[in-house]
């Protein structure tokens, strides 16, 4: 009972969107590529680099907007990179990943070694980050303004991206090309579309979605940059895309079941539960997400199926 | 007389692999007319059609547009001639609307978005138009494929095509939905359209087809008006060989009831029956054989005895023993079944593991080839020497990847896997598909062999002349059922198989019946 | 030149000519860094053999990646690509260490081989579970395996806490192992120790098991091509399995081995990226074992290199992540000298004719 009441606060609810924030970044990042014919499991890298250039150029040249642009750069430079390496130099896509997540990994630590002379974090230097922000009226509103209001732009920018990713799939010719691309390759290019090109399109999206997450690691959610401080979220966001079966909201929603699960961590960890136990919730809960969703696309095809035998069936005992 | 739409002059296409699938072929088409270009699998129609579509480099010959000559050298530059073809498989987005697959890489625009209205709009206006129905907002996967294919057509007219070209377009319809498309059809005729209509099924092209264009081993045998054609000559001009091979056997035996399949039904899920309430015995001593088009549900029909294919109804028994729901490996052993696949380069072989491997692979667990888990080389190696010179693989050593060798010593491997070792039942699907003369001869000798020492053997080739040879009796399928069963192959001609093939006749059911011996 | 010898040919001069351009990377990125290039090269490629010590350090280094590159060449040799390598290789060390601190009744080299076969066994299980949803409801095996790693980690972490954390020590870590249950040293003044003769005894127990045994042989036929593999009768579901088991027990092993003498007690407090180094390992071998050792080595070399590079100059030994992370792009990029290598085989089949 003691417990429960840690659970049914505004703080909590609070904890909930603060920490969905990145997985829902990599979610929509996974989703774009997906939709484009590509399971991208370099997202957690793009993550990475992107927070650490962030903090180092908001660090350096005290311009915030320079910072976030720069970061935003290296995701979609990164995802094209590996689209590159992917699709036009037909490397398998674990190989690629493998490889690039192993890059990152080193690159990173070692340009924070070079700038900062220290290997696990950032806190030598001081960054910049982005503010948080409160909702007029809204955030009077008792309980709710609790929870909605005061958080960092970034995850407001999460929730209208979110929307943004959905009329740029369903509703813009870009989006109807890479759901085609992903989805049947042979048929764009029956009218003349270019598939590598879209796929390289969707893949540089997905990068930008990527470091918009890992931005909000270091600069919104954390003013510094530790190393590894991503925890392979970028391979949740997969997860909760799967989940969302490739809608934008669908992937929202899971991402946010995700971070439930990680709030529920963080709870009971300050409630001195085993912490370790509690931290394998969030991937316990991925894994979960990916059987659910496979089992449900098995039980689609498998009700088609017998739809039809039964309609066979029917008209058998006309004839 | 007016000018034909296409016309194609002395066209010629020799693949790199040297096949020759046209030679000097002429070819015309006029507005307003429904074409049919019939022929068996590999007479070169596709090949034909393919250069017309951009699909295929022309290597001899010219093609006509209107009078003029043209170079089609993609898709996008057929497309803009007005020349539109719709695949057996189709070119289709399954999650799109039919909309959004109708105006996709051509979407109508308002701002940064897809103006959907106006797609809608654009979408009723054609099929108005052309009176074809269809609901612009519904999924393409939702659709059954009768739609689908109406989608293709569509498609192809909103790009503005004046000339179809239609690959098979009924081998995936009900005949319901084939009575719908020959409608449609009528009305593109109305409209002054071309439609290029490929296809096996001469019926067909007697309902609907002004012309005919006949095509075999790569020649044109002709046009002809259809109605100035009767369906069997139409059958032999498509049918009919020359080379004929000559195999030398006995009269066969039969004993005991080996395979039994009844009432079997495949491919629900799938959009169509494949295989459509068949059922046959194979008895011991026969060769029983499949003949017909390929694509009438003769490749499921046997994927589903070995066990590689779900059936959804009814019943295969081999010596008594159901084998319905058991796993492969249960009926190579239970069943002693052998199964030679028709691709064999994706199911009937590992290309990049040697020689040995390939032919030993499934008996790695008798004693003489491990001992507690363990290979032992030396027996391997000679067994698998001893099964190179039995069937004259032509090789270096059996340490070579099967990638190395040809299509007929591929084969031959194959061929030495399945019948090295005892078996009751042997089921071989195409066995002289793609390989040497030389190579099909010592197979087909091996298979009497085994008749003779009282196998019970299961053939399908889409080869007329060479099923004909080879069975001791034959069953034709036709749309996934049996159109035929031949007891005795003495007293029949190639023209009349040929037209159980087209489905021009197919027997009563009673003598179809006779099909399953009862034992 | 026949295609096959031609496919050989290509496939040497693409692996040197990808650690060459990785190599050369390398160098640019330490000129450009470092204010004393010279002394860092020069402590990078040959500081290793520059004493015993560190030559000792070097066998140290290779051994462990020999354990993890065998086992991603079993773990992928059907085909199934995972990253289970990792998970097992942590839990790999804890699982020595908890079993040969735990079990007092057994007693020195009985302690350590009863704590190995724990290790193996107990590896072997947890690699199964991402087989095992992959095959039953066809999940992203990769992804399944990686988020599934995190779940080993937590729950290894929380057997460390609460039964191995020795408190009373002023360094962080576990109790220390019992001493009777290290391996005997091999070289003095090194910690080189018999550990090195049991891994080149694995190079040749997988070699072994993946080419002459009947069911490496089938591990191996499902890897190259599956519906073959399914349409002669061989049970795809077991062979994936049996491939993760072993697989995942080797390189648990690898993990179990380094608890007998290289340190003295279980230390690591995160996942030890052992696995991504398997894979590069069995990449650069061509995933066949007999390569292993020297891809290995390789890779120990550079890594050992890069660490006295990072103790003596100012470069950050991270460098040899950059390294391996080039060399596997170029490595597994099939297009890389693809149009080469097509001109010429062109040319000798041209001329064959």
């Amino acid at each position: 009972m003691e417990l429960l009441k840690n659970f049914l606060t505004a703080d909590f609810f609070y904890t909930i969107i603060r920490v969905s924030t990145p997985l829902i970044f990599a979610s929509l990042s996974s989703l774009v590529a997906r939709k484009g014919g590509v399971t991208n499991i370099t997202i957690d890298s793009t993550m990475i680099m992107a927070a650490l250039t962030g903090v180092l150029v908001s660090a350096f040249t005290k311009n915030l907007g320079l910072a976030l642009i720069c970061g935003m750069l290296v995701g979609v430079v990164m995802g094209i990179f590996m689209g590159y390496f992917h699709i036009m130099m037909n490397t398998n896509m674990i190989l690629t990943g493998v490889a690039i997540n192993t890059f990152t990994n080193g690159a990173a630590i070692m340009i924070l070694y070079a700038f900062t002379g220290d290997k696990g974090s950032s806190s030598m230097i001081k960054s910049l980050s982005v503010p948080n922000a409160n909702i007029p009226i809204v955030e009077h509103i008792p309980f709710v303004g609790q929870v909605v209001s005061g958080h960092n732009l970034f995850t407001y920018v999460a929730f209208v991206l979110v929307v943004v990713c959905w009329f740029l799939m369903y509703r813009t010719p870009l989006g109807l090309h890479i759901r085609a691309v992903g989805e049947n390759a042979s048929a764009a290019k029956s009218v003349g579309e270019n598939p590598t090109r879209v796929k390289l399109i969707a893949l540089g999206l997905s990068g930008l979605f990527a470091s918009l997450g890992g931005m909000y690691m270091s600069m919104g959610n954390m003013q510094v940059f530790i190393v590894n401080m991503t925890a392979g979220r970028g391979f949740i966001g997969v997860a909760a895309d799967a989940m969302g079966r490739g809608n934008p909201i669908g992937a929202m929603f899971s991402a946010l079941l995700f971070g439930t699960a990680n709030a529920v961590a963080n709870v009971l960890q300050i409630n001195a539960f085993s912490t370790d136990v509690v931290m394998a919730i969030p991937y316990v809960a991925s894994i979960m997400g990916i059987i659910i969703y496979s089992v449900l696309e098995q039980h689609k095809k498998d009700s088609r199926m017998r739809r039809e035998i039964m309609e066979a069936k029917q008209s058998a005992s006309i004839n | 007389m007016q000018t034909p739409a296409i016309k194609m002059k002395g066209i010629t296409k020799i693949y790199s692999n040297g096949v020759v699938a046209n030679k000097d072929v002429d070819f015309s088409v006029n507005y307003g007319e429904i074409h049919a270009v019939m022929g068996e699998n590999g007479a070169g129609k596709s090949t034909l059609m393919k250069m017309l579509f951009g699909l295929e480099k022309v290597d001899k010959g010219e093609i006509l547009f209107e009078g003029k000559t043209v170079h089609i050298n993609n898709p996008s530059e057929a497309i803009a001639l007005g020349i539109g073809m719709v695949h057996q498989e189709f070119m289709l987005v399954p999650s799109l609307t039919v909309a959004e697959n109708m105006m996709l890489c051509a979407e109508p625009r308002k701002g940064l978005f897809i103006d959907r209205t106006r797609a809608l709009e654009e979408t009723r206006k054609i099929s108005d138009l052309y009176n074809l129905p269809i609901d612009p907002r519904a999924r393409v996967e939702d659709l059954p494929v009768g739609m689908k294919q109406r989608v293709e057509i569509l498609k192809a007219l909103y790009r503005g095509a004046k000339i179809l070209i239609l690959d098979e377009p009924t081998a995936v319809l009900t005949p319901q939905e084939t009575e719908e498309l020959f409608r449609q059809l009528e009305i593109l005729r109305q409209h002054d359209h071309t439609v290029i209509f490929i296809t096996h099924k001469i019926r067909e092209v007697k309902q609907i087809c002004d012309r005919i264009t006949i095509l075999k081993n790569g020649l044109s045998m002709g046009v002809y008006s259809v109605k100035d054609i009767s369906e069997s000559d139409i059958s032999k001009l498509m049918v009919g060989h020359e080379v004929k091979m000559h195999i030398d056997k006995k009269p066969a035996a039969p004993k005991t009831t080996v395979l039994r399949v009844e009432h079997l039904y495949n491919g629900y899920g799938e959009g169509k029956l494949k295989v459509d309430d068949v059922s046959f015995t194979v008895r011991s001593g026969e060769i029983l054989g499949i003949a017909g088009v390929e694509g009438n549900g003769q490749r499921e029909l046997l994927e589903s005895i070995v066990g590689m294919r779900k059936i959804q109804r009814g019943s295969i028994t081999i010596k008594d023993l159901s084998v319905v729901g058991m796993s492969i490996q249960e009926i190579r052993d239970k069943g002693k079944c052998a199964y030679i696949p028709q691709d064999r380069l994706k199911v009937g072989v590992a290309a990049e593991a040697t020689i040995k491997e390939n032919m030993l692979a499934n008996r790695l667990s008798e004693p003489q080839f491990s001992k507690g888990g363990v290979i032992n080389e030396k027996h391997l190696n000679e067994k698998a020497n001893e099964l190179i010179r039995e069937f004259a693989v032509k090789c270096d050593e059996s340490s070579q990847t099967v990638t190395m060798l040809s299509g007929g010593n591929i084969q031959k491997v194959v061929v030495a896997r399945e019948l090295s070792m005892p078996r009751d039942l042997i089921i071989i699907d195409q066995p002289s598909r793609g390989i040497d003369v030389g190579a099909t001869k010592f197979i087909q000798k091996k298979i009497i062999e085994l008749r003779d020492a009282d196998t019970a053997i299961l053939v399908s080739s889409a080869d007329l002349s060479e099923i004909m040879e080879l069975s001791d009796s034959l069953i034709i399928m036709y749309d996934g059922q049996i159109a035929a069963y031949i007891k005795n192959l003495a007293g029949i001609t190639e023209e009349e198989i040929g037209e159980y093939m087209l489905g021009i006749k197919k027997q009563t059911p009673d003598e179809i019946k006779e099909a399953v011996y009862e034992q | 030149m026949n295609n096959k010898q031609l496919n050989q040919l290509f496939s040497v001069i693409k692996t040197i000519l990808a650690i060459f351009i990785a190599m050369i990377v390398a160098f640019m990125i330490i000129l450009i860094v470092s204010e004393e290039p010279l002394t860092a090269l020069n402590a990078f490629l040959l500081g290793p053999f520059s004493s015993t010590r560190r030559i000792g350090n070097l066998i140290e280094n290779t051994i462990p990646l020999i354990y993890v590159g065998l086992g991603v060449c079993i773990l992928w040799a059907t085909g199934k690509r995972t990253l289970s390598g990792e998970g097992c290789y942590y839990f790999g060390g804890l699982m020595a260490a908890t079993v040969s601190i735990k079990m007092i009744a057994l007693h020195g080299y009985k302690s350590t081989v009863f704590s190995m076969i724990v290790v193996f066994f107990v590896c072997g299980l947890m690699a199964l579970l991402p087989m095992i949803v992959n095959l039953k409801y066809n999940t992203d095996a990769f992804v399944v395996s990686l988020l599934f790693n995190y779940v080993i980690f937590y729950v290894g972490n929380f057997i460390f806490s609460k039964f191995l954390m020795d408190i009373t020590s002023t360094s962080s870590g576990s109790y220390p192992l019992p001493k009777d249950s290290f391996l005997p040293v091999l070289i003095p003044g090194t910690k080189v120790n018999a550990n090195l003769i049991v891994a080149l005894l694995a190079i040749v127990v997988v070699w072994f098991f993946l080419y002459k045994t009947k069911w490496g042989y089938r591990i191996r036929l499902v890897g190259l091509n599956p519906s073959y593999a399914r349409y002669i009768g061989i049970n795809v579901f077991a062979v994936c399995i049996l491939a993760q088991f072993i697989g995942g027990g080797i390189s648990g092993f690898g993990g179990g081995m380094e608890m007998f003498g290289r340190n003295p007690r279980f230390s690591w407090f995160s996942l030890t990226n052992m696995g991504w180094d398997g894979i590069m390992v069995a990449t650069l071998a061509k995933y066949k074992p007999q390569y292993i050792i020297f891809s290995a080595f390789f890779l120990g070399y550079v890594r050992t290199g890069a660490d006295i590079m990072n103790r003596s100059s100012d470069v950050a030994s991270e460098i040899v992540m950059i390294i391996q992370a080039i060399m596997i792009l170029f490595i597994g990029a099939n297009a890389f000298l693809a149009g080469t290598q097509q001109k010429l085989r062109v040319k000798y089949s041209a001329k064959e004719r």
